[in-house]
């Protein structure tokens, strides 16, 4: 889930795992796997930016999860 | 556009009128009773039938109607056009300041303001469908009076016949007199037949042909906007909406 803003500058939560595409027309639009269309500040490449931030972020802390168990069973 | 209308009543009147002072005295068909009875008791119907305002109303709209003339799908066309091209040039926030210079349709300005803010397409749609049923209600309104109009002004001028008629008969003293009282007692009916054929059933029409093709611009302005809405180049923009511009 990444923040977004609208045009009109209210801020939500999108599911980027319904992205199925970003356009620039010259406003950003995001066509989403259910055929919605949802258009945003952000540019195409600012999205992109935040997804792979947001899939960072997830995997670092599935990353230091996995850590803390190897480091629990280590010790017995 | 109100010139055509206008000068069709006139002409109406005049072949009624004509075909009067052909062959006879316009004296047979002066009756002022029964121009009261037709007139009055088709007001009397108005009111108790639908609220003044709504009567008001859509006397404003039809003179608005005359005024404005047929909506021309061209323009409202070439405007959307104008809007799709801003858009993919400039993005829809750029819409704002473009609007009141080169768009004259209030229901585009609607669509326009809709884009530029980047509310959802879902909302963009709903909201213009309500409007649009509401704008056709207000014509629908007009049509459904007028019917009615058109429908009891013949009524009336019968009732006033009919009157004549019981009157006449109980009062004949003169048998003489027969013919006459009846020709009078008959005027108030072509009253009101003649109110309802040249200008309650016409304009109750004209509020359907206005409304039908108001309606169809409207449906062309929706899917304009959507379609821009959804990122479409102006070309395709134009593809989807030309048919609405050939319906002329």
């Amino acid at each position: 889930m990444i923040w977004i803003h609208r045009l009109d500058g209210s801020e939500f939560m999108l599911n980027i795992d319904l992205i199925e595409n970003v356009e620039t027309k010259p406003d950003t639009i995001i066509t989403l796997t259910n055929g919605k269309k949802i258009v945003t500040r952000e540019s195409a490449e600012e999205i992109r930016r935040l997804v792979i931030e947001f899939k960072r972020q997830i995997l670092s802390d599935r990353d230091s999860k996995e850590k803390e168990l190897e480091s629990r069973t280590d010790r017995s | 556009m109100g010139i055509i209308t206008l000068l069709a009543l006139i002409v109406g009147a005049l072949i009624v009128v004509g075909s009067i002072l052909f062959n006879g005295d316009p004296r047979w068909f002066t009756y002022w009773p029964g121009v009261a009875i037709t007139v009055g008791g088709t007001a009397c119907v108005a009111l108790i039938a639908y609220p003044i305002r709504q009567i008001g109303h859509s006397t404003r709209v039809f003179f608005r109607m005359l005024q404005h003339g047929n909506p021309q799908p061209d323009e409202v066309y070439e405007q959307l056009l104008k809007v799709a091209k801003t858009a993919r040039r400039e993005g829809f926030v750029e819409l704002k300041l473009k609007k009141s210079s080169d768009i004259s349709y209030d229901f585009l300005k609607t669509g326009v303001d809709l884009l530029a803010d980047g509310v959802d397409p879902d909302q963009i749609l709903a909201i213009m469908d309500a409007k649009s049923s509401v704008i056709s209600e207000e014509y629908l309104v007009g049509e459904k009076l007028f019917n009615t109009l058109g429908t009891v002004a013949p009524m009336w001028g019968l009732l006033g016949t009919v009157i004549g008629l019981i009157l006449m008969l109980n009062n004949v003293d003169n048998p003489d007199l027969i013919p006459k009282a009846m020709a009078i007692a008959m005027v108030t009916t072509f009253y009101g037949i003649f109110m309802a054929a040249l200008v309650m059933i016409p304009v109750a029409m004209k509020f359907k042909s206005f409304r039908e093709k108001d309606e169809k611009i409207r449906e062309m302005i929706i899917r304009g906007i959507m379609s821009i809405q959804s990122g479409d180049s102006t070309r395709i923009v134009q593809e989807k909406l030309q048919s609405y511009n050939n319906l002329r």
